[in-house]
């Protein structure tokens, strides 16, 4: 089935008849497009698909009974029809579907061929023969749609689907027929006249034991059911726990008192090297000051012993022995009271003696130790400074991890984990319940099958002489064979498909998704995703989505591959549109591209309805060059634009508004831009 | 037959699950007859009730009885 063209008259927000989409069937450019903001009508279109194929809309379509347009109401209008153009098996059709108010709904179907319209018998059923209603929500859906499927009982509807895909109903329906023909003939047989003791109460036996087999079946098909529904809850309580025991509170306590511990010694180092630094300026703080007077006084003693006036040149004992001898070294007399004699005694002031290079050296002394000590309390305080440094970094780290951990250890909430904790156990025991008492469900199916052959039998042998227990026993055992074959080769189907469904998904995933995860198909025909070590990758929103849109364009192409086959025993496959309103919500643009990128591979005609938010950027890149057909919706409102936005968007160089205010009408038109 | 060929034939029984079934035995026309019925019955041109859709298979399992035992 390809879908060709959809008019919508007076339908919800269409006022009109102008309402028209043509549908890309190229198989190349296999998309159309058709942009809305929120509320404009995009969901609107996907529903008209819907009703007018099946008469049904989406859980969440708001005011299901306002189907009329409300301005066309207005004006006096009271009905409102949606007529869907398709191709099927190069054949064409229109199927219309009209609502009169008061509720009333007419359908029909058209052949047209050279423009001659003639109506196809029970519409209905030729539409669920192509498509069957059971399908359509995997080909027909909105972003939300999707999620559901991964939701509670997540194994029943990924098997309900294949099985939908699949199109065992024809089969389904024929076991459920089978064993209703199977009962009406154990009614004949207790219904049997002039029957023997033995045989009547043979015949009650069966009666009874066929009745219990039904029950407990039914009962044993509940029990599956609330396991399942108990797995799932557990599944996700041991998420939750998994997510909780990252902040173990006694770990985190553990690890904040570790910190404070450290905290405190760091403390200690600081106030140790702090006193260290006190007692060094205590002791040699003055070299601050006296080096200055040091380093002064050792350059002067070093200048004047360069000039060699410090010490002075001259012996004070040599002085003293020219004046005792009363001659100068110059050869000249020193007698006492002569000018000589005063020049030469007057130098024993500056003269060099003991004392004097004794002084000297002391000075030397006591200036080069100021220097050194000098150096090596800047060394010391250097040290000290550093090590301080080192300390406060350390301790402003501490403080920041130690903030960190408290703000998380107080984000646990202690009351949460025991609750989970309690939660858990209360599933484990019911499960527990559960699986005892299925386990007792199949151990008495058992026994009852059994002793209905067991009743069989003897009712065969008692009933030897009596044709008419003998051809009604013959009729049940033929068609409880015929039951048994049939549930086997729809098990065999299911299974095989499941894995081919599977593949499909993780070699979307594969391709597609940024982690290294794959599908796994439970027994019960969960689909979950687990890592390369085999452990359960709790999802994200956008994961999810993936999943689901990977999983459903697979059924949708294992759908399209067994367009082909016999129809024997299954419906046949086919080809059919993929309307998807909202694909992207969750999706990051990472994702985004990716899903615009599988999904016109895997469908063969494809019908996006997104707002500008799911479509500029990533998106439009992607697809631009797959677009075939290409629309706008428009909003016409009677309000006051005031400081509401027109809603623009730009599509290739073209502007396009799509919020007009202060028109005539409230309305939503559709302008065609490709 | 060129490995292509066979290949192709592979991804048909692959794709195709009817395909990958042994020679039909008795049991299996019939159940294809009775799944021809429901579809007839479901989908064809005039769609009928339960009961006349159940009555119609017991009466085809009967005449295969009757057949069957000659």
């Amino acid at each position: 089935m390809l879908l060709e063209k959809l008019k919508l008259v007076n339908f919800r927000q269409f006022y009109s008849d102008k309402a028209v989409i043509e549908f890309s069937t190229d198989v190349d450019k296999n998309i159309t497009l058709i942009h809305g903001e929120n509320g404009v009508g995009k969901t609107t279109i996907l529903n008209a698909i819907l009703w007018c194929l099946y008469e049904k809309l989406t859980h969440d379509f708001e005011h299901p009974e306002e189907l009329i347009c409300l301005q066309s109401l207005k004006e006096g209008v009271k009905n409102c029809r949606v007529e869907l153009n398709f191709e099927y098996e190069n054949k064409h059709y229109l199927a219309q579907r009209s609502l009169q108010n008061p509720q009333q709904f007419n359908f029909k179907l058209f052949e047209i061929t050279d423009d001659n319209y003639s109506e196809v018998p029970n519409p209905k059923a030729f539409i669920n023969s192509i498509l069957p209603n059971d399908m359509a929500e995997y080909f027909f859906f909105h972003g939300e749609g999707i999620s559901n499927i991964n939701a509670k009982k997540s194994g029943e509807k990924f098997k309900r689907a294949i099985r939908n895909i699949l199109g065992f109903h024809l089969a389904e329906n024929a076991v459920v027929d089978l064993k209703e023909i199977n009962k009406k003939w154990t009614k004949e047989l207790a219904g049997l006249k002039n029957l023997s003791k033995e045989q009547s109460q043979l015949i009650t036996k069966k009666k009874y034991t066929e009745d219990k087999i039904s029950e407990i079946k039914e009962k044993l098909a509940n029990l599956l059911a609330d396991k399942e529904i108990n797995e799932d809850y557990l599944n996700k309580v041991l998420d939750r726990l998994r997510n909780c025991s990252n902040l173990d509170a006694n770990t985190m306590q553990r690890e904040i008192d570790n910190l404070k511990s450290r905290n405190y010694r760091v403390d200690g180092n600081i106030n140790q090297s702090k006193v260290e630094k006190q007692s060094l300026i205590k002791r040699f703080g003055w070299i601050i000051f006296g080096q200055k007077l040091a380093h002064e006084g050792l350059d002067f003693i070093d200048e004047q012993s360069l000039k060699a006036k410090l010490p002075a040149p001259y012996d004070e004992t040599l002085v003293k022995d020219l004046v005792e001898r009363e001659l100068c070294i110059c050869g000249r007399d020193l007698k006492l009271g002569t000018q000589e004699y005063l020049k030469v005694t007057s130098l024993i002031e500056t003269a060099d003696n003991a004392v004097i290079r004794n002084k000297l050296l002391k000075s030397r002394s006591a200036g080069t130790n100021i220097k050194g000590r000098f150096s090596e309390f800047l060394s010391d305080l250097d040290r000290i400074e550093k090590n301080l440094s080192k300390l406060d970094i350390d301790k402003r780290d501490i403080g920041h991890d130690l903030a960190e951990k408290e703000n998380l250890l107080a984000k646990i909430d202690v009351e949460e984990v025991k609750k989970l904790k309690n939660m858990e156990r209360s599933c484990l025991s019911e499960l527990s319940v559960l699986n005892e008492k299925i386990g007792s469900c199949k151990n008495n199916l058992r026994l009852l099958g059994s002793d209905l052959n067991d009743t069989d039998t003897k009712l065969k042998a008692y009933g030897a002489e009596d044709i008419r227990i003998t051809r009604l026993t013959e009729h049940q055992t033929y068609a409880q064979e015929l039951i048994k074959l049939c549930v086997l080769k729809l098990d065999q189907y299911e299974n095989d498909s499941k894995f081919t469904i599977a593949s499909k998904v993780n070699k979307t995933l594969q391709e597609f998704s940024r982690k290294d995860f794959k599908v796994k198909v439970g027994d019960d025909f969960s689909f979950y995703l687990v890592r390369e070590d085999g452990h359960r990758v709790a999802k994200s929103k956008g994961e999810n989505l993936l999943l689901n849109l990977s999983f459903v364009s697979a059924l949708i192409e294992f759908a399209q591959m067994r367009s082909g086959a016999s129809g024997d025993f299954l419906v046949s496959g086919t080809t059919a549109p993929f309307v998807i309103d909202a694909p992207f919500g969750e999706l990051d643009n990472t994702y985004k591209r990716a899903t615009a990128e599988f999904l016109p591979k895997r469908s063969r005609q494809l019908i996006f309805l997104l707002s500008s938010s799911h479509w500029i950027g990533t998106v439009d890149d992607t697809i631009k060059n797959k677009i075939g057909s290409e629309y706008v919706l428009v909003s016409s409102k009677t309000s006051i634009q005031n400081d509401k936005p027109d809603d623009k968007l730009i599509i290739g160089n073209v502007e396009y508004i799509q919020s007009l205010y202060n028109q005539e009408k409230d309305a939503t038109f559709i302008k065609k831009v490709l | 037959m060129s490995i292509e060929e066979v290949l192709n034939e592979l991804k048909d029984i692959r794709d195709q699950t009817e395909s990958m079934l042994d020679v039909e035995s008795e049991m299996e026309i019939l159940l294809k007859e009775i799944i021809k019925i429901e579809r007839q019955h479901l989908y064809g041109l005039e769609s009928t009730s339960v009961s006349k859709r159940r009555n119609v298979i017991q009466e085809l399992l009967i005449e295969k009885l009757k057949n069957k035992k000659g």
